[in-house]
């Protein structure tokens, strides 16, 4: 079973990850459904994942946690490469392709923003999104991210290499997560289409 | 030889501090008109100098103040920023200098480029520093840098056979004219 939640949102809650999560992870981050979406290519065994996860709970430069709904794991949100000097940090969030479509990455990156800019005094997040993942793109405009440029070639895969949009936001232009009402498209979800 | 400069002013530099400068901050340390102020009651061996001052660690910056910009220049003290809390931005702000290195505005300087990093280059909000009371020297070096008292705590440090308060001072970011 997950850990203990540490941000709270009205759908989803994020739990610190145990290692009772491992397997959904693993599952997910080796899914042909789910991987394309982040750029993942390498197989992830399982010495592999729990690396990966204590690489970012233990470090000063990221943080990992398990997404869930109604108590169940729906998707991974994590905050990487976090330079307290520069005040920035990069955001990355998926969701499995059962659980899409329901506003899940949109609501878990809404808390992943304001965890980086109210608690962690951040003044910039950072996102990375490959060029055809119009669902990802959604999720951070619809957040708040304004597209900031584009890496070419950033990405190899499926035969071929892949831009990646970069996209960025502000504490200054940051107002609080959307409450109910506001427009935008909360059905967005990250993940390849 | 200290080593390089990391920050300059006109007549002191700071540098990070190398095997080489352990005989002086080792001395220095476990001088009576040094230590006294801080205050430091237990003796500091050589290998423990070179653990606290020359190993560094993730929540404190330490820096060697030099005279001069010269790769020969005179050792004068030494300051550091220590307890540093990045998720509310401070730090608080140490200062020795040696005595025959004072009451000539290098202990100043030194402090005030080493503010200067904090809120410029290292995003902080607030530094805070405290001193004995009875410490008018390094009181009138913070109230000199800028900063304000902000209160005491009572009895805070046993110093040659008596009690003696602890008076804490504040500088915000926002009040730092860098100059």
């Amino acid at each position: 079973m997950p850990g203990p939640v540490f941000l709270r949102g009205d759908d989803v809650a994020l739990h610190t990850v145990s290692e009772d999560d491992y397997a959904f992870l693993q599952r997910n981050w080796n899914d042909p459904a789910v991987r394309p979406g982040f750029g993942g290519a390498t197989v992830m065994h399982g010495e592999a994942v729990a690396d990966h996860v204590e690489g970012l709970a233990e470090s000063d430069e990221g943080e990992i946690f398990l997404v869930c709904a109604d108590g169940d794991p729906v998707g991974e949100g994590f905050l990487f490469d976090l330079d307290s000097q520069r005040g920035r940090v990069e955001l990355g969030y998926w969701v499995a392709p059962d659980a899409q479509g329901q506003g899940y990455a949109t609501e878990t990156a809404e808390l992943l923003v304001e965890y980086a800019f109210t608690e962690r005094r951040l003044n910039k997040v950072v996102a990375r999104v490959l060029a055809f993942n119009d669902g990802s793109r959604r999720v951070l405009e619809t957040v708040g991210f304004e597209h900031a440029g584009r890496f070419r070639e950033d990405f190899y895969f499926d035969g071929e290499y892949h831009d990646a949009d970069l996209y960025d936001l502000l504490a200054a232009k940051w107002d609080g997560p959307r409450r109910p009402g506001d427009t935008g498209d909360a059905s967005a979800e990250g993940g390849a289409d | 030889m200290p080593g390089p400069v990391f920050l300059a002013g006109d007549r002191v530099t700071l540098r990070p501090p190398e095997e080489e400068d352990l005989e002086f901050l080792c001395r220095n340390h476990n001088d009576p008109a040094v230590r006294g102020s801080m205050p430091r009651v237990h003796p500091q061996r050589r290998e423990d100098t070179r653990t606290e001052y020359l190993e560094g660690s993730d929540d404190s910056v330490g820096l060697l103040a030099c005279r001069g910009h010269s790769p020969e220049a005179d050792r004068l003290g030494f300051c550091a920023l220590f307890r540093i809390n990045e998720d509310s931005g401070r730090a608080e702000v140490g200062v020795w200098f040696a005595p025959d290195a004072r009451g000539q505005g290098y202990a100043t300087e030194a402090v005030k480029l080493l503010v200067a990093h904090a809120f410029d280059e290292r995003r902080l909000h607030r530094l805070d520093a405290g001193a004995m009371v009875s410490n008018d020297r390094s009181r009138a070096l913070l109230e000199r840098v800028g900063f304000t008292e902000e209160g005491r705590r009572r009895d805070y440090y046993f110093v040659a056979g008596e009690y003696v308060d602890r008076v804490e001072y504040g500088l915000l970011a926002t009040e730092w004219n860098g100059d």
